[in-house]
């Protein structure tokens, strides 16, 4: 039942390589995957709900006037830590490795090493988490937690890796599949720019706004580049295996990880900081050399995916990973038209930004990685005839609630921008004006919450059933001997 | 072939040269700023803060005021900053990278959900309406979305006839019987808030400075250089 997903076989074989491995014993291998994929949908609901409590600020400011915790300076940095960290690395370094074992023919390798990551790492993200509601945000976006607990995440980090490297090390030879390129450099790209950046804003801070520049650069470099990458990787290994047809071009995805590492890297830089002109300058230029890249993966992903049988009836990750892709196409051409200054000069400050973000983490990543979870956790915990509770009730709230999120902020944020450029328009107007608009997106939240939660539901009813049928199978046969009946 | 390594070189080439431009580069370049010495008065901009606002950093820090105020002046013609006065400069008065020196950490902030702060210490130079403000911002700005920081202040009953303490804030009708005091935090917090002003004078937004420049340096061989090309 679990077809791999390679589409080459090796031509020659070295004389010292491993032999290739059966898609079933590689996932026999990597069950160790489903405590990732577990923890992952727990903070993906934990942070999502504190995504809403820091929202509900806006509907009643006066809410959380005596809960420090929950006030807005506090809950809304948890959540998106906890979606960042908690959710987004361990889901993608999760079906990464089960990526590289099975593009690789080879078993998942360093299974304690992945254990003692997620552990690790885990107790990072709940100490992170706590240390933001107690007040030692470290003030830099998307590395707000402090030091004791970054420490645990790139002690965590580093055995995955580790487990990661070792497995694509053990693939079969041959010419790597596009899927591969991405994989290999998100296992190095993460590592650098947390280093670089917990170093220069944390242990031994930079002066000044060299702070914001190292803090722009981690961001996007967080953003637009490993979680693109991770993201890619699981839209190049399945959309061939969806549409059981080749890659559309392979040169195109070639094109498309080179852009990405050499300029997409370059981004991010508002236009108007108060820094030497040039950085903003080549920022945009970086920008502007990604839009044929974003397209040429549009185009080849649409095109690989168009080969599919029409007829057939779509999976639940048919219905995920697709719409990622289409995500990502927004989500970045959102992220470059407003770089340069003209459009900048509008949309920066405004509820614009954090809709770009949500349509890249939420719209392109989450949507992704949740996509691929509910194709991998069958395979790794299989059990007879079940379907998925609420599929496709779970990819329309999710679906949705992204669009009511980003559609009101991203509008919002432009009518925003404008009335606080004309300094006729009181500010306290502009406020006002705005509301309507971060309330609406309110209701966005709540659906997006309802989907992870049967998300989550959905892998504790998987594991459970799983469970379950190996321990009945397991008692049966103890039964037997000790002859106790039913 | 094995394309293996051909990959790790391209993604630590790519790395390292977005490190190197972004990093390293800038770093260079501004990461050895230096106060500058205000020629007329003998001053240094920026001032090191100091005590209660320097505690008040950490205040504005844990509680993220950053991500709904902004601390960066955007230059004249982009945007609204300089006409809804949020800057303090006259001629081009945007902030300047010199401007954060002694930031710990920068908070330069990405949203404007609340007005730019880079001199609300010039805007607003009443403590008291700021930690009013502070402690009920509806009741100063009418459908304001700043919330509230009433965690900042301890409510403590009063019996009548006694004197109010020293630093509580203006009795409230509403609440008889209470009387509502700054908790050392909020002291702080003010104090740094009032500490927020980037009037320094700076060759990279001149201002009320007028360059002895204006007589051409070629004619007025002994035209003081510093005033001309203030040190880097
Ligand atoms: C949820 C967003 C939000 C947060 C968080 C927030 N503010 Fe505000 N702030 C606003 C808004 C909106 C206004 C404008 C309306 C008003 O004056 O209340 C404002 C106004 C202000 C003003 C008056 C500015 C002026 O020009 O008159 C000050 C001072 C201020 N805030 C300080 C703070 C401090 C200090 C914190 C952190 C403890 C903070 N704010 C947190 C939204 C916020």
């Amino acid at each position: 039942m679990s077809a791999t997903i390679s589409q080459s076989q090796p031509a020659g074989t070295a004389p010292d390589a491993n032999p290739a491995v059966s898609p079933a014993e590689t996932d026999l291998s990597a069950r160790v995957l489903l405590l990732l994929f577990l923890s992952a949908a727990l903070w993906l609901v934990g942070g999502s709900v504190l995504g809403l409590i820091s929202s509900l600020n806006f509907h009643k400011p006066t809410l959380f006037a005596d809960c420090a915790a929950f006030s807005y300076g506090r809950s809304h940095p948890a959540a998106i830590n906890a979606l960042l960290y908690g959710f987004a690395a361990p889901a993608g370094l999760g079906v990464l490795l089960w990526l590289a074992a099975h593009l690789g023919q080879a078993k998942l390798t360093g299974i304690p090493l992945v254990i003692l990551g997620w552990l690790l790492w885990n107790v990072g993200v709940t100490l992170g988490v706590v240390g933001i509601f107690l007040g030692d945000n470290t003030g830099h976006e998307w590395l707000e937690f402090p030091r004791y607990a970054s420490a645990f995440l790139f002690a965590g980090y580093l055995p995955i890796g580790l487990a990661g490297l070792l497995t694509f090390k053990n693939r079969q030879p041959g010419p790597l599949q596009m899927a591969q390129w991405f994989i290999l450099a998100a296992f190095f790209w993460f590592p650098w720019i947390f280093t670089t950046a917990s170093l220069l804003l944390v242990i031994w801070p930079v002066r000044g706004v060299m702070q914001s520049v190292v803090g722009w650069w981690y961001m996007n470099n967080f953003g637009n580049v490993w979680l693109v990458l991770m993201g890619l990787a699981v839209g190049f290994a399945f959309a061939p295996k969806f549409a059981k047809a080749p890659l559309y071009s392979r040169d195109m995805g070639l094109f498309t990880f080179w852009s990405l590492i050499l300029f997409g890297s370059w981004a991010g830089i508002p236009a108007a900081a108060p820094v030497p002109s040039w950085i903003p300058a080549v920022s945009t230029l970086g920008a502007f050399l990604m839009v044929a890249a974003i397209l040429a993966t549009f185009l080849n992903l649409t095109k690989t995916l168009r080969q599919a049988d029409r007829h057939a009836v779509r999976t639940i990750p048919e219905l995920f990973i697709p719409f990622g892709v289409l995500a990502f196409t927004v989500a970045s051409l959102m992220a470059v038209v407003s770089q340069p200054i003209a459009v900048s000069v509008v949309t920066n400050f405004t509820w614009f930004i954090p809709a770009q973000q949500e349509m890249l983490v939420y719209g392109f990543f989450t949507m992704t990685m949740i996509g691929a979870i509910y194709y991998i956790v069958p395979r790794l915990a299989p059990v007879a005839g079940t379907d998925l509770l609420l599929g496709k009730a779970s990819f329309l709230l999710c679906a949705i609630g992204v669009l009511f999120y980003v559609v009101p902020l991203a509008v919002g944020g432009i009518i925003q921008g404008s009335s606080m450029n004309d300094a006729t328009v009181p500010f306290l107007n502009v406020v006002k004006g705005s509301l309507m608009a971060i309330r609406g997106s309110t209701l966005g939240e709540l659906l997006m919450i309802l989907g992870n939660a049967i998300f989550l539901l959905n892998l504790i009813l998987m594991l459970f059933r799983f469970f379950k049928t190996s321990t009945t199978v397991f008692l049966a046969g103890a039964n037997k001997t000790v002859g106790v009946g039913a | 072939m094995n394309q293996g390594p051909l990959v790790f070189l391209g993604t630590f080439f790519a790395l390292a040269t977005a490190w190197f431009g972004f990093i390293l580069q800038p770093e260079l370049q501004i990461g050895s700023q230096q106060p500058f010495l205000i020629e007329d008065s003998g001053q240094l901009y920026p001032t090191k803060p100091a005590g209660l606002a320097k505690q008040g950093e950490d205040v504005y820090r844990a509680n993220g005021c950053f991500y709904c105020h902004t601390m960066q002046v955007r230059p004249q013609g982009l945007g609204g900053d300089v006409a809804r006065n949020w800057g303090a400069r006259s001629g081009p008065v945007q902030s300047v990278s010199r401007d954060y020196l002694y930031a710990e950490p920068a908070m330069l902030g990405s949203q404007r959900v609340g007005p730019d702060l880079t001199n609300i210490g010039l805007r607003q130079t009443n403590e008291v309406w700021l930690l009013q403000h502070l402690y009920n911002p509806q009741s100063l700005a009418a459908g304001s979305t700043m919330p509230p920081y009433r965690y900042l202040f301890a409510k403590r009953k009063t019996t009548p006839g006694q004197a109010p303490s020293k630093d509580a804030l203006p009795p409230d009708n509403n609440l008889p019987g209470y009387e509502i005091v700054p908790t050392d935090d909020a002291k702080a917090l003010v104090a740094y808030l009032l500490s927020l002003r980037s009037d320094g004078i700076l060759y990279e937004a001149p201002t009320l400075y007028v360059k002895p420049a204006t007589a051409p340096a070629a004619t007025t061989t002994n035209a003081s250089p510093a005033a001309n090309s203030p040190a880097k």
